[in-house]
């Protein structure tokens, strides 16, 4: 029985030291892996970071948000330039278009009058051909008179057929005008809006993403400090062998054998924790 | 359409339905008022595309041009967005 004991003891002895490297091992590559997922996390944290720099600015650089800010604010300015002078074109085409209405108006006073020196110079070549000779030179300022007469309607005729045709020249410029000038401005308010919701969106992603790296990093670091349990297991799984060795070693000696060892290895406490968190290891 | 009231040294225009280059010949014609104070009135105006801007900052230059200003007053919806968007606030007093 006696034998058997101490076969038992030395096989649970052996057990516990292979259980201390198997623990050990697993330990150290949980460790492992945690620094490394440590280190990637902040490798992520890094290029997202930069990502975010580069769509939001950092460091007087200005980032993509700003830029498409800034293009947007260009455009909309540049098109409510290109309406004011447009407006202003508008405004000069129609004062334009009045003075030449007026100029026409006056033009067919001008044909008007033409007609009436015609039918005077018409009148007074009849009567100079009644007087007869003493008419001829009558007769002759009556011919100037109704060619000037002629000519000036003519030239009437052709300033109203000018005003007309610059009449359509400006109706083709108002036309134009009207074009520049009234731009729709909605697409670029939606834009507008998208823009400044997708700013908003981005921000709080951002926030949210921070945190979330926040707290893996605070969960990976706990993790890492936890696993600094094998200090403790590993000092546990070798006092427990000691103990048992003393144990052997009592049993070994029999009933009249000393105790003292036994003993004082029971009342050591390598380790005084409870749990991972607090707690004393005594380093001998 | 566009109406105009003069009122001691202020001219109120007030614009209902579109305010845009069909305005433009009335809002000339509004421009030709010879107060300092000018408010334009947008409460029953429910469009503004880039011709009613232009018109607006010509009205601003000649409001400036004699020492006077310009207040847009009841903006909403479309042409608030547009208004702002545009920076318009920092030209123009706004009121509600």
């Amino acid at each position: 029985m006696a034998d058997v004991i101490d076969d038992a003891l030395g096989k649970v002895i052996d057990d516990l030291g292979r259980a201390r490297g198997i623990v050990s091992a697993a330990v150290k590559q949980l460790f492992n892996t945690f620094d490394g997922l440590r280190g990637h996390l902040a490798e992520e944290r890094v290029r997202y970071e930069s990502a975010i720099s580069a769509i939001s600015g950092a460091g007087g650089n200005s980032g993509l948000v700003t830029v498409i800010r800034d293009v947007l604010g260009k455009f909309v300015e540049d098109i409510v330039k290109l309406s004011k002078s447009s407006v202003r074109i508008l405004i000069e085409v129609d004062a334009l278009r009045m003075r030449a209405e007026q100029v026409a108006s006056r033009g067919l006073r001008i044909e008007k009058i033409a007609q009436t020196t015609r039918v005077v110079a018409l009148n007074a070549r009849i009567e100079a051909q009644r007087v007869g000779t003493t008419g001829a030179a009558f007769h002759v300022v009556a011919d100037e008179i109704k060619a000037l007469a002629v000519e000036s309607g003519e030239l009437s005729k052709a300033i109203r057929q000018a005003i007309s045709e610059q009449a359509t020249s400006l109706e083709v410029t108002r036309s134009a005008a009207n074009e520049l000038a009234a731009t729709d401005l909605d697409l670029a308010v939606e834009s507008h809006k998208r823009l400044e919701e997708t700013i908003a969106n981005l921000s709080n992603v951002s926030a949210a993403s921070t945190v979330a790296l926040d707290r893996i990093q605070h969960d990976i670091d706990a993790a890492m400090q936890a696993l600094q349990f094998e200090d403790m297991v590993d000092q546990l799984l070798a006092a427990i062998g000691r103990k048992l060795v003393a144990i052997r070693t009592a049993h070994e000696a029999g009933p009249n054998g000393s105790d003292h060892e036994l003993r004082l290895e029971i009342e050591r406490d390598v380790v005084t924790q409870q749990n991972v968190n607090s707690g004393t290891v005594d380093l001998f | 359409m566009i109406e105009l009231s003069v009122h001691n040294d202020t001219s109120t225009i007030r614009i209902s339905g579109r305010f845009d280059f069909t305005c433009v010949r009335d809002f000339q014609e509004a421009l030709r008022g010879t107060t300092r104070e000018w408010v334009v009135d947008l409460g029953e105006t429910n469009f503004v595309d880039s011709s009613a801007l232009g018109m607006l900052l010509l009205l601003r230059e000649r409001a400036t041009a004699s020492n006077g200003r310009v207040t847009v007053r009841h903006l909403k919806g479309q042409p608030r967005d547009v208004l702002m968007m545009a920076k318009f606030d920092r030209l123009f007093t706004l009121q509600d």
